[in-house]
């Protein structure tokens, strides 16, 4: 018996183990869990006599990415390092701060927010393109409005523990927006005090996400509301005792995404809808051709209409944190149209003079404003 | 390939596995060659041909020596020998680095630099080279005779268990194996735990010291506080060794399960009172190659004063640009050369009369400020890294740096890590069989305590690689 013990003992589980993959994967006694990466897995490589120096490369990223079970593996690796050690899997990619608060690591979250401004040169680029933006659109009976969507890490710095990040008193997009306020004339909606006044008495941002929720879109859609009926009178807004504030389904965030985690951390999406619904509905497209490369190409345009003819138009060039903005403000425009136009924030002048909107309105997240910059360099206009 | 991969646990050593059983003995080499022959290629299928290359040169070259070995010109057979192998070394791992350096030259002289080849290093040429060497010198030192058969010749030098690092396996010693080895279950399970080991080393502990050291060693070096970087120190002090190991258990486990008895590599080097001392316990078959095929004849140390001083410097050169073709790693070999020197010169009396603490702690030192060298991209950045870790400030900025470095994982596989460098593991184990076990009862339990141990591991391993997998479009933002 001992010596059977001995012999066999680590013997059979060994083998039975390195085996069960390949068993399963014929046999399917365990289902693999859905995976919730974002990414095209590794297709199978084709053996080819004249290339063959690539194909081990290949066969392995595609063994590894459609290795048996792999979700199910993923998940459990997860549970254990939270489970065991209270931490996240791929620190690198995302930072777990106080309470569960969740960052996406990314360029703009190196330093403190008040520590990478915009420099002088760089500000005047994004005024003088706004300025030139905005004299082009009034010429066609078109109002600009410029809103920059705050980073999570601007709003909840306090939630870091790096250096320098609770004390930071200012960002790049709150800095920029002082600067345009005061020496332009580009018609600036600030979401930041009025978000930051909120963030926690409602959860305007998701925990695990780095977007704004619906009921952070709400204020800010609000605020948008607010500034555009000073010069639109007919454009009101939906104050807060004519909306309901729910909990939806589980919502399975950017950041949680990164980590590969979809049971240990949980929050539901944050919603917010009129007394008596929506009054603005999907329309349909025209069908405008979305930039080669573009990974959401359904997403490119979207249109939700009124049967409200005295209201105005608008159109709306946003990335990511358009989406949940756009029911809010479709419900005080006749036509709303929202272009998601790959991150490139152009001014799509070929769509304004097709919809012909009276306001046009750019909503860009503050992460991105170098970017902006880099594009407008680069010609991207 | 390596041995810390999913194709590699679930696909290739199952299969090699399986069909290396079945095969009649008479097949197995071939099947174990063709094996190591698919492990090569899978790092580059072109490079393929220069290991054949290799292999049938080596082969005629061993039977040319085994009959002029006695005969006048076998030394000059040896020696063209070596020089066929070193060259293809040198193409290989060091073109770049010579070309690079004399561009140096040149542009002091104002003339046209050279085109640096841009030669990718063949997957453990180091190792093959080495092995090869070792055949031939101990043909002609009448250790071994030659191989007859160029496909166990084939299999020595390219075995894909010690071909990407090591142990440097010594003809001599392998040769009787190639053709007469035994296969025993015993064996063979001691063999899948000093290959469990070996992957709990690389995959559990090495791979999570390597993610801090990285974080503090990528970082700024000329901002860093000392408490910083002490942690990344000793973070890659232990990765390092728990690698490298780890590597050689695998290579060691490996052998086992296909018959093979492979030298051992490692013996808890940290715990060495002396450098002369760390060197007998780190990569014990690279020391050992060096001493044997360098060093001694050489002159060792049968000519004591300043031709052994010379003699070991020049091994220590050696061992360092073997490491790498940069200057980094042959300062770190000259490193070790000085204390080795040093110790010869009186120091290691020194050292015997200030007792075992102090020897460990001045050795264990030394290591590691030669660490530096060895993690570092230039010399430059050793010597800002030296400053940091005797800089006497600590801002609270700076420690707030150093806290968000370490969590509850770092410290509890540091202390596993340290305890297990030291050898107090091994201390134990040894208590354990001598004074504890005197009921077989015990012992059953032991043995069933260690095969949870052992599967633990390999589970711990199959989710850390499976999670390595893990890979999001990081391009986030919808």
């Amino acid at each position: 018996m001992k010596t059977l013990i001995k012999q066999f003992g680590l013997l059979i589980p060994s083998l039975a183990l390195l085996s069960f993959p390949a068993v399963n994967g014929f046999t399917n006694m365990i289902n693999d869990s859905q995976s919730i990466e974002n990414r095209q897995l590794a297709k199978k490589p084709e053996v080819s006599l004249r290339h063959l120096d690539p194909f081990p490369l290949a066969f392995e990223a595609y063994f590894n990415d459609h290795f048996n079970l792999r979700n199910r593996l993923v998940s459990y690796f997860n549970s254990y390092k939270i489970n065991c050690w209270n931490k996240i899997p791929n620190p690198h990619l995302v930072y777990l701060g106080k309470d569960n608060w969740m960052f996406n690591k990314g360029d703009d979250f190196e330093l403190p927010p008040d520590k990478n401004l915009l420099t002088d040169p760089e500000k005047r680029i994004i005024k003088d393109e706004l300025e030139r933006r905005a004299k082009w659109l009034k010429e066609r009976h078109c109002e600009f409005y410029f809103l920059i969507a705050p980073s999570k890490h601007t709003l909840y710095a306090d939630k870091i523990r790096l250096p320098g990040f609770k004390k930071s008193k200012s960002s790049i997009g709150q800095d920029l927006n002082k600067i345009l306020m005061k020496y332009s004339s580009v018609n600036v909606i600030d979401v930041f005090s009025e978000l930051k006044s909120r963030r926690y008495v409602y959860p305007i941002y998701f925990k695990y996400d780095h977007h704004w929720t619906g009921q952070g879109a709400y204020f800010a859609a609000e605020k948008s509301l607010k500034t555009i009926h000073a010069k639109f009178p007919t454009v009101n807004h939906s104050p807060l005792e004519t909306v309901i504030f729910s909990e939806g389904a589980n919502y399975i965030g950017s950041c949680l995404r990164l980590i590969g985690d979809t049971t240990y951390f949980k929050e539901p999406e944050y919603n917010v809808t009129p007394l008596h619904g929506h009054i603005a509905k999907d329309a349909s497209k025209k069908g405008y051709i979305a930039p080669s490369g573009f990974p959401y190409p359904h997403v490119f345009e979207l249109v939700k209409e009124t049967n409200r003819n005295d209201l105005p138009s608008a159109m709306i060039v946003s990335d990511s944190f358009g989406e949940f903005i756009f029911p809010h403000l479709a419900d005080h425009f006749s036509r709303t149209i929202k272009i998601y136009d790959n991150w490139e924030y152009k001014l799509n002048d070929a769509i304004v003079e097709s919809e012909k909107p009276s306001v046009f309105i750019l909503v860009m997240y503050e992460a991105n404003l170098k970017k902006f910059i880099e594009h407008l360099q680069n010609g991207i206009r | 390939m390596v041995f810390s991969s999913l194709v590699f646990l679930f696909c290739f050593l199952p299969i090699t596995l399986l069909l290396y059983y079945l095969l009649p003995f008479r097949v197995k080499n071939y099947w174990l060659l063709l094996c190591s022959l698919v492990f090569f290629a899978w790092g580059g299928v072109s490079y393929t041909l220069i290991i054949l290359i290799s292999i049938i040169v080596n082969y005629f070259l061993g039977l040319i020596l085994e009959l002029k070995r006695d005969g006048p010109y076998g030394y000059y057979w040896l020696l063209t020998g070596v020089i066929i192998n070193l060259s293809a070394l040198a193409i290989f791992k060091y073109a770049d680095f010579t070309v690079n350096n004399l561009n140096l030259l040149l542009e002091k002289w104002k003339i046209q630099p050279l085109t640096a080849p841009g030669i990718l290093l063949p997957v453990g040429i180091s190792f093959y080279t080495f092995h090869a060497l070792s055949y031939l010198i101990d043909i002609y030192r009448k250790k071994s005779d030659a191989q007859h058969n160029l496909f166990d010749l084939a299999l020595y030098i390219c075995m894909f268990s010690q071909l990407i690092a090591g142990p440097i396996i010594r003809y001599s010693d392998v040769w009787t194996q190639l053709r007469n080895r035994h296969h025993h279950l015993s064996f063979f399970v001691s063999g899948i735990k000093r290959f469990l080991a070996g992957l709990g080393k690389k995959v559990i502990l090495a791979n999570s010291f390597a993610l801090a050291a990285d974080t503090v060693f990528n970082g700024s070096l000329n901002h860093l506080s000392y408490a910083t970087a002490w942690l990344g120190l000793l973070c890659y002090t232990l990765q390092i060794y728990y690698d490298f190991s780890g590597y050689s258990d695998m290579a060691i486990g490996l052998g086992r399960m296909f018959g093979f008895n492979f030298m051992e590599n490692f013996n808890f080097p940290y715990t060495a009172q002396s450098i002369k001392e760390f060197w007998r316990r780190w990569h014990i078959s690279l020391s050992s190659f060096f001493k044997d095929y360098v060093y001694i004849p050489l002159g060792g140390n049968r000519y004591p004063g300043m031709k052994t001083y010379r003699n070991l410097i020049i091994v220590f050169f050696l061992t360092g640009f073997w490491h790498g073709a940069s200057w980094t790693f042959v300062v770190w070999g000259l490193f070790h050369g000085l204390f080795i020197v040093l110790e010869r010169s009186g120091l290691d009396r020194l050292l015997h009369k200030s007792g075992r603490i102090t020897a460990s702690l001045y050795t264990l030192l030394v290591v590691m400020m030669a660490w530096v060298l060895f993690r570092v991209n230039t010399l430059h950045d050793a010597l800002f890294y030296w400053k940091a870790l005797f800089s006497l400030k600590l801002t609270s900025k700076d420690w707030l740096i150093f806290t968000n470095h370490i969590d509850t994982e770092l410290i509890t596989l540091l202390s596993i890590g340290l305890t297990g460098a030291l050898g107090s593991f091994k201390s134990l184990h040894y208590w354990f069989t001598k004074k504890v076990i005197r009921y077989s009862w015990i012992k059953t339990l032991l043995n069933i305590v260690s095969i949870l141990f052992y599967i633990t591991i390999l589970l711990l391993c199959i989710l850390h690689l499976t999670a390595g997998t893990y890979n999001p479009f990081i391009y986030y933002r919808f």
